[in-house]
């Protein structure tokens, strides 16, 4: 190694040195970017969920409040979420569990939906337009919005993903921190074809039906769960684990069996899901035939049926 | 009785012990059990007031839990819309007011006395199929894999071989046949030919449109032939069924599908509503009705589909006969079931008693 070399060697790694700073700040503002044009897009889903549990015979039934994130992708206010707050079945099936729990009837029914814009304090009403069980999908109308037109995210534009590139989601806080954005960021570490074409992911991005983003901006996928179908022995012990993991809020770099879904194919569930949006505020629009079975016609209180 | 030392004299006159527990509500509309608070409670929880109303429970989603700040257990009612409330009686009578504009509510918890707006909520059990359809060819298949191509004494592994044929679905109305094997779609072959290939199928149909015919190759004992399936919505499952709850007497029904009179003979020809709940302890479970019951009658009235049920059920509920009886099939025998149910207490508003006791 002669002088020259080592001057020039010496040059590089302190124009390294000196140059490393600045894609950190490229990818700062891209990120900042990214949270600015999409988080308006991100709204808080606040459901109250009827779970019915069977074993057997015996029923039970449960309501509880649940609140998640959900994403505009129409501007007449047509949300997607994931399916898995009304499939409990799909949950029990992602955690491993034996194929002989399949008697036991579950079920998970939305008897209120609101949905919160930005950090807004009115709650518009949505009801339940469509769900796509198999990939684990579901979209929220939302009433009442008038004239208002809402940003959304247009998964037309999407994008395919190429393994081990830095992909974003952008998710909100609760009400407490009054719904603040923030972004996580993952690396796209494999890709699937079966049971359908997907993404696998490495790092923290962990909210199923939130869009996963390019650094760029560029729309890629949704965050959805693929069961494989296949029962491998070990492997659903495994795969419940890290989806706990995922559960608990440890990120986790096992995939388990959540993937980002392709943007096409979330596309044309889109197109599905506003056409059967229409149909559904049509029936709901209809006048209920008979109260008597279903509710109670007027009384405002009813002495318990002791027995 | 000796008292430091003196004795005296006492008398202490028994009385009948002042209940604890006062009478207890359901308040439907705003979903919330209410009870009049006792003297006795009053007394032992130390409440600064001797007579009034406490809610005891609230419904997630409905007014009192929705309403901001919310009404929860423990919280004792001051006033419904100004007027003050002091038992059930004129409580009910004040949340009947409540209307669009909401109904103010001034309530007691612990030391602190809140203001809330209580507004209505609609009904929204609602059992609309919110599934978007997907196509579907009507058949299980298996993949024929080496083994299976061995067994089955072919020449190569490669394709679907048909395990059963849905009765009535459009592949059944094709010719398709159990022991065919699917060998392309639409031109393309299958090549299926692993376990995990199993899938593969039912997603390429399901990247076709409803409507569209499925051209299938098809290898039928060795030989090869097409066949064209016209594509049909995946039927519904039992999951998504109709389904009517009879809050009254305490038991759901579901619609019979498709998909189950599909899977099984029990259901192929029946014609009534397959019972999906009976609350335990309730009129039905008293009377023996039981979960997977075929309802074919009530009241003598067929209920082969959710409206005429809710229909007999609407006239039952007028008639209130002393008898109600429900004509099921369990297994492969019929049953009667007779509810006699206490109409004066499930069925208030004949004798103008407004609910209240």
């Amino acid at each position: 190694m002669n002088k020259n070399t080592s001057t020039r060697m010496l040059v590089a790694v302190c124009l390294t040195l000196w140059a490393a700073p600045a894609p950190a700040q490229d990818e700062m503002a891209q990120l900042d970017g990214l949270v600015t044009k999409y988080a308006p897009a991100i709204v808080t889903v606040k459901a109250v969920l009827k779970t019915e549990t069977k074993f057997g015979g015996a029923g039970q039934a449960q309501e509880s409040r649940v609140t998640f994130s959900g994403v505009v992708v129409s501007p007449e206010g047509l949300v997607m979420i994931s399916n898995t707050p009304f499939s409990p079945m799909r949950m029990m099936e992602m955690m491993g569990m034996p194929e002989e729990m399949g008697d036991i009837g579950m079920k998970a029914t939305p008897t209120s939906l609101k949905v919160v814009v930005g950090s807004e304090e009115k709650e518009y009403d949505a009801f339940l337009a469509a769900t796509d069980t198999n990939l684990d999908l579901a979209f929220i109308k939302m009433e009442g919005l008038g004239d208002r037109v809402l940003p959304f995210v247009d998964f037309g534009q999407g994008t395919s993903a190429l393994v081990g590139q830095e992909v974003v989601q952008i998710n909100r806080l609760g009400r407490g921190y009054d719904y603040a954005p923030f972004f996580q960021t993952a690396r796209v570490n494999g890709e699937i074809a079966k049971p359908r074409t997907a993404w696998m992911l490495e790092g923290d991005i962990s909210a199923f039906g939130l869009p996963v983003f390019g650094m760029t901006g560029d729309v890629v996928g949704v965050l959805t769960t693929i069961p494989s179908g296949v029962k491998e022995q070990g492997a659903a012990e495994g795969m419940g684990l890290s989806v706990v993991m995922r559960l608990m809020g440890g990120g986790g770099s096992t995939p388990g069996g959540s993937f980002v879904l392709p943007a096409s194919v979330v596309k044309a569930v889109i197109e599905q899901a506003k056409v059967r949006a229409v149909e559904v505020a049509a029936e709901r629009a209809k006048p209920k035939p008979k109260p008597r079975s279903s509710a109670p016609a007027k009384p405002a209180a009813k002495p318990k049926t002791g027995k | 009785m000796k008292r430091q030392g003196k004795l005296e004299a006492l008398t202490a006159t028994p009385t009948v012990m002042p209940p604890l527990k006062g009478e207890e509500d359901e308040f439907r509309t705003v979903g919330a059990t209410i009870e009049e608070i006792t003297p006795a409670r009053a007394l032992l929880q130390r409440l600064p007031i001797q007579k009034g109303v406490r809610v005891t429970g609230v419904r997630p989603g409905y007014p009192f839990e929705a309403a901001q700040p919310s009404i929860q257990a423990g919280d004792i009612i001051v006033s419904v819309g100004g007027q003050q409330v002091a038992d059930l009686a004129s409580l009910g009578p004040a949340l009947s007011e409540i209307q669009d504009d909401g109904l103010a509510i001034v309530f007691r918890r612990r030391g602190e006395i809140i203001v809330t707006e209580v507004k209505p909520s609609e009904d929204k059990d609602t059992d609309i199929d919110t599934e978007l359809p997907k196509p579907w060819l009507g058949v299980k298949t298996q993949v024929v894999t080496a083994e299976v191509a061995r067994a089955l004494k072919l020449q190569k592994a490669g394709g679907h071989r048909v395990t059963q044929v849905y009765e009535g679905a459009q592949a059944a109305k094709a010719g398709l046949q159990p022991g065919d094997i699917i060998v392309s779609l639409n031109g393309q072959p299958l090549r299926a030919s692993r376990a995990q290939d199993t899938a593969d199928l039912t997603r390429a149909i399901e990247n076709l449109s409803l409507g569209d015919q499925a051209k299938l190759g098809l290898l039928r004992a060795g030989e090869p032939a097409t066949l064209s399936v016209a594509l049909e919505p995946t039927p519904r499952s039992a999951t998504k069924a109709k389904t009517a709850k009879q809050r009254e007497l305490e038991f759901a029904v579901r619609e019979i599908t498709p998909m189950d009179r599909m899977e099984s003979r029990r259901f192929r020809d029946v014609k009534g509503l397959l019972v999906a709940d009976v609350t335990p302890g309730g009129w039905a479970d008293m009377s023996g009705l039981r979960v997977d019951d075929i309802l074919i009658s009530v009241g003598g009235e067929i209920t082969d589909s959710i409206a005429a049920f809710e229909t007999a059920l609407e006239r039952a509920m007028e008639k209130k006969p002393k008898t109600l009886t429900l004509f099921v099939q369990r297994g492969f025998r019929t049953h009667f079931v007779f509810i006699e149910p206490d109409w004066a207490k499930i069925a208030p508003d004949a004798a103008g008693t407004g609910g209240q006791k």
